[in-house]
């Protein structure tokens, strides 16, 4: 025989052939811990090593695959993988090509859980300032539960007992198994679509955490997040939590406590009601005593009891009034009186005619005074007044004096 | 949404009218005519707990009627 010499490519392809035909390698069914884990954000593909306490073999997931995990892989993991097993010859590497991936054992649920309310958390779906405030009465209450669950039975009765006065808008969906979450959510969209209620009760009985798994959907959350009507979260037991309830208003710890958070209880609004009504009758009854008393003092009051009397200390006041106006126009007369005469007096001492009568005289030409002799000239007519009488004088020489200043004042009538 | 009668509304408005005639600052006439609305209102409230009949409708029912 002869000595066959291989290329590399050659023994790797070789090999991998023998594993690729091998129908037990197509379909392989893996537990272990997850190690040197790359998550390659880029591409989307996982590389890991899968390990056991003695062995460990080199695993990928691709991209295609990957986008389906419900939870985030981790170093230290213990995950059940499902793949085959081949040969990537580039490297010479033996590995699995994982097709699916679960966490391992009852702690599975639990883990995809925390992780994915680890991450709505941080996104803030859950932060109590959006909390929406539930509306104190009602009209209409949106429910999403399954109809022939019990759950839907409980809202329904406490809400004929308490709150009878609201419509409630029934929203029949799947509550578990396939496609319950898809539901779900489809349901408070188109509640929110329609806006025909006031508020939202979602919600089912209790179960295994299986059973209520529906509610941890991610999807959900984001439709009770965005929900502009308040939505209240009643789903299993005490116990139960989920992703459903946080990402509620509020949450109820079962179907029964949600329908009584959204409902006032009927007779305390009867017993309001009649509060109101008293109450107002009361204040108003008060309201007209008091003007009736308001009233009653008007009328009793002096003025109207007595009316006359009023009007005759008016008059009194109007005659003393009337007096004292006299009086004080009486001695302000005589003062006038007075003053008159004593400037008359004043006035007569001051008087032109006096100063005529003690041989002085005004001499004037045209009606105007003459101040100086510039103003006439010869052959001029001008009257001279006396005290008793004008003599009309032709003028016929003018003799300037040397104190002209002094024939001024002397025909001068102040 | 369409409301015929706003169960809250009327109560938010009675207790609104409550407090106005508490301050008793109103003229004798408006005081009136605020009670006046009050007993109206109070009436209304209680008619509507007493006759209450609870109503459950389906969601496809309920989409037919606002489609319509």
């Amino acid at each position: 025989m002869a000595l066959s010499i291989l290329t590399v490519s050659q023994l790797n392809f070789y090999v991998r052939s023998l594993l690729d035909f091998n129908d037990k390698l197509h379909s392989v069914y893996l537990k272990g811990e997850i190690s040197n884990l790359t998550d390659h954000q880029r591409s989307g593909h996982i590389y890991l090593t899968i390990k056991d306490e003695k062995s460990a073999i080199k695993a990928v997931m691709f991209a295609g695959n990957a986008k389906y995990l419900k939870f985030q892989p981790q170093n230290g993991m213990m995950v059940l993988v499902r793949g085959r097993v081949s040969l990537y010859e580039a490297a010479g590497t033996y590995q699995m090509y994982i097709e699916d991936m679960q966490p391992d054992g009852v702690g599975a649920l639990n883990l995809a859980f925390e992780q994915l309310k680890k991450k709505l958390a941080a996104e803030g779906l859950f932060d109590e300032e959006h909390k929406k405030p539930l509306p104190p009465y009602p009209e209409k209450i949106g429910v999403i539960t399954s109809p022939t669950g019990a759950a839907v039975q409980d809202i329904c009765r406490i809400l004929k007992r308490r709150y009878p006065i609201g419509e409630i808008i029934m929203c029949p969906v799947l509550v578990q198994g396939d496609g319950a979450a898809e539901q779900l959510t489809e349901a408070v969209r188109k509640l929110n679509r329609l806006q025909c209620v006031d508020v939202i009760i979602i919600g089912r009985g209790g179960g295994s955490a299986e059973d209520l798994w529906a509610f941890n959907d991610e999807g959900l959350a984001r439709a009770i997040y965005e929900s502009k009507i308040p939505v209240v979260s009643a789903v299993g037991h005490e116990t139960d939590f989920t992703i459903c309830d946080f990402a509620a208003d509020v949450r109820a710890s079962t179907p029964s406590a949600g329908a009584e958070l959204v409902s006032p209880e009927i007779n305390a609004l009867r017993a309001d009601t009649v509060y109101y009504r008293q109450r107002i009758t009361q204040l108003m009854d008060d309201r007209l005593c008091n003007e009736k008393k308001h009233l009653d003092a008007l009328v009793k009051a002096k003025v109207l009891a007595s009316p006359m009397e009023y009007v005759n200390t008016k008059r009194m006041f109007l005659d003393t009034l009337s007096q004292s106006m006299k009086l004080s126009y009486s001695v302000r007369l005589a003062e006038e009186q007075k003053r008159f005469a004593r400037i008359n007096a004043k006035l007569d001492t001051l008087s032109p005619l006096k100063v005529l009568s003690r041989g002085y005289s005004i001499t004037a030409s045209q009606g105007k005074i003459i101040y100086s002799i510039q103003s006439v000239h010869m052959g001029d007519n001008v009257d001279v007044q006396l005290s008793d009488g004008t003599l009309n004088c032709l003028v016929q020489m003018s003799v300037p004096s040397h104190r002209p200043s002094d024939h001024r004042k002397g025909s001068q009538s102040e | 949404m369409k409301k015929k009668f706003d169960y809250e509304q009327s109560v938010l408005r009675l207790e609104e009218i409550v407090t106005l005639l508490e301050k008793g600052e109103l003229s004798l006439e408006e005081s009136m005519r605020l009670f006046e609305e009050g007993t109206k209102l109070s009436a209304a409230c209680y008619d509507i707990l007493n006759n209450a009949e609870q109503k459950i409708t389906l969601i496809s029912e309920k989409e037919e009627e606002l489609n319509e």
